[in-house]
């Protein structure tokens, strides 16, 4: 049994493992890229990210909302695009071959494309925008806009993921009890409420379980699409690490920027799967 | 279960708005790549299109690098890591207990921490290695 885990314990051990410990030796020190004098210094460099106004009063509420947007959105539209698609009509292939797109585009490439539909000169929306009679919005430049592009780009992204997975567990769910409930007298919102959606509920907690883990740490879209600007107003948690280690060159402040995070989401992660299990075990 | 009486049209309706909110990205970007290079900056505007672009990119040296990059990374990444995973995930499907509950949670556990803490360690890690940027 030992020797079945021995080459994945390996590689934990040497890729993950040791890195962690280097990067926790050096969030324990003074050590710049350009001086590292390596001097130990404890919990001042904790105490320097956790006292930082950016990173409690910009970086972790951003963080924050992006992933309970983007997961709720993600399961909301994904849940509704599900039942849409478990029935037959016509053009079903075409819709979901399109619902399917977003899965083949690599982020950074959606990113792009993005930004540039959201320029302020030359992007369509704007253009949109003005057709309607509307002012022109300079959508990069307010916080709140270019954060709202983000997470509507990584909604965009996964909903088909939420889509494709909620759609296969409806498919294997069993007929009996829709039909009990509808030879019952209940409506179509009742047996969706009452019948579906806790049939589904460990397959839904699964999703967001993933999804919200992943989106804790996003960097690639926000990293394409704002570089955490305008004046670090967007930048979520893995940005603000990288900026300190690889834009300021602090490799002590990143790292332990970094492992707070690390340790945030841990806590996150423990609950979310107590939460699953929870969820699982009820409707076992 | 087809939808009945004012529900169809609706339906139709909300199928299309999908399918076109789905599409329009990946539509716009491939128009984009279509125009020439004047026409990149009013894409509505405007109806010369060329295939010169791809040529323009497909002849660029750096342009097949990166493509053989990726597949090199992709196809190296997923042999070596079935070639290690494989055992476990099997040992983890046979056995119950505290040593495949412990190695769960483990994988569970080390899955949680974000990409980002990694990037800095292996920077150090390498440098101290003498492989940075060696490829």
């Amino acid at each position: 049994m030992l020797a079945l885990i021995l080459p994945a314990f390996l590689i934990l051990v040497v890729f993950q493992i040791v890195p962690i410990l280097i990067g926790a030796n050096a969030s324990f020190r003074t050590w710049s890229l350009f001086n590292p004098q390596k001097t130990f210094v404890g919990f001042a460099n904790y105490h320097h990210i956790l006292t930082d106004p950016l990173f409690y009063g910009t970086v972790l509420p951003n963080t924050f909302v992006f992933m309970a947007a983007s997961v709720t959105a993600g399961l909301v539209v994904g849940l509704g695009l599900a039942v849409m698609l478990n029935r037959r009509f016509a053009g079903e292939r075409i819709v979901r071959t399109a619902i399917l797109l977003p899965l083949m585009v690599p982020p950074v490439v959606a990113a792009i494309m993005i930004t540039w539909m959201f320029n302020d000169q030359f992007g369509i929306a704007n253009v949109v925008m003005q057709a309607l009679g509307l002012e022109p919005v300079p959508w990069l430049i307010y916080r709140w806009t270019s954060m709202a592009i983000v997470i509507a780009t990584d909604v965009w992204l996964w909903t088909p993921w939420f889509t494709i997975l909620i759609l296969a567990a409806l498919r294997t769910l069993p007929p009996e009890p829709h039909e009990a409930a509808t030879i019952d007298g209940a409506g179509p919102w009742r047996v969706f409420r009452y019948i579906t959606l806790p049939l589904l509920s460990p397959v839904l907690m699964v999703c967001v379980v993933i999804r919200a883990i992943d989106a804790f740490r996003v960097f690639d879209i926000v990293w394409t699409i704002t570089k955490g600007g305008p004046a670090r107003s967007t930048e979520t948690f893995s940005i603000y690490a990288y900026k300190q280690a690889f834009v300021y060159l602090n490799v002590d402040l990143g790292s332990a920027a970094a492992l707070i995070g690390a340790v945030i989401l841990m806590a996150m992660g423990a609950l979310l799967y107590r939460a699953l299990s929870l969820v699982v075990e009820v409707s076992r | 279960m087809l939808a009945s009486g004012w529900k169809r049209p609706f339906f139709g309706l909300v199928a299309t708005a999908v399918t076109l909110l789905m599409v329009f990205p990946v539509a716009w970007m491939v128009l984009t790549a279509l125009r020439p290079a004047t026409g990149v900056f009013y894409v509505h505007r405007g109806t010369e299109f060329t295939l010169g672009n791809f040529a323009e990119a497909l002849a660029k040296p750096e342009m097949t690098a990166s493509f053989v990059n990726s597949a090199v990374i992709a196809t190296v990444a997923t042999v070596f890591s079935l070639a290690v995973t494989l055992t476990s995930g099997y040992m983890l499907s046979r056995f119950q207990g505290t040593t495949s509950s412990v190695w769960f949670g483990l994988i569970y556990l080390f899955r949680c921490i974000p990409y980002i803490s990694w990037v800095i360690p292996l920077y150090l890690l390498t440098q101290w290695l003498g492989i940075l940027d060696t490829y």
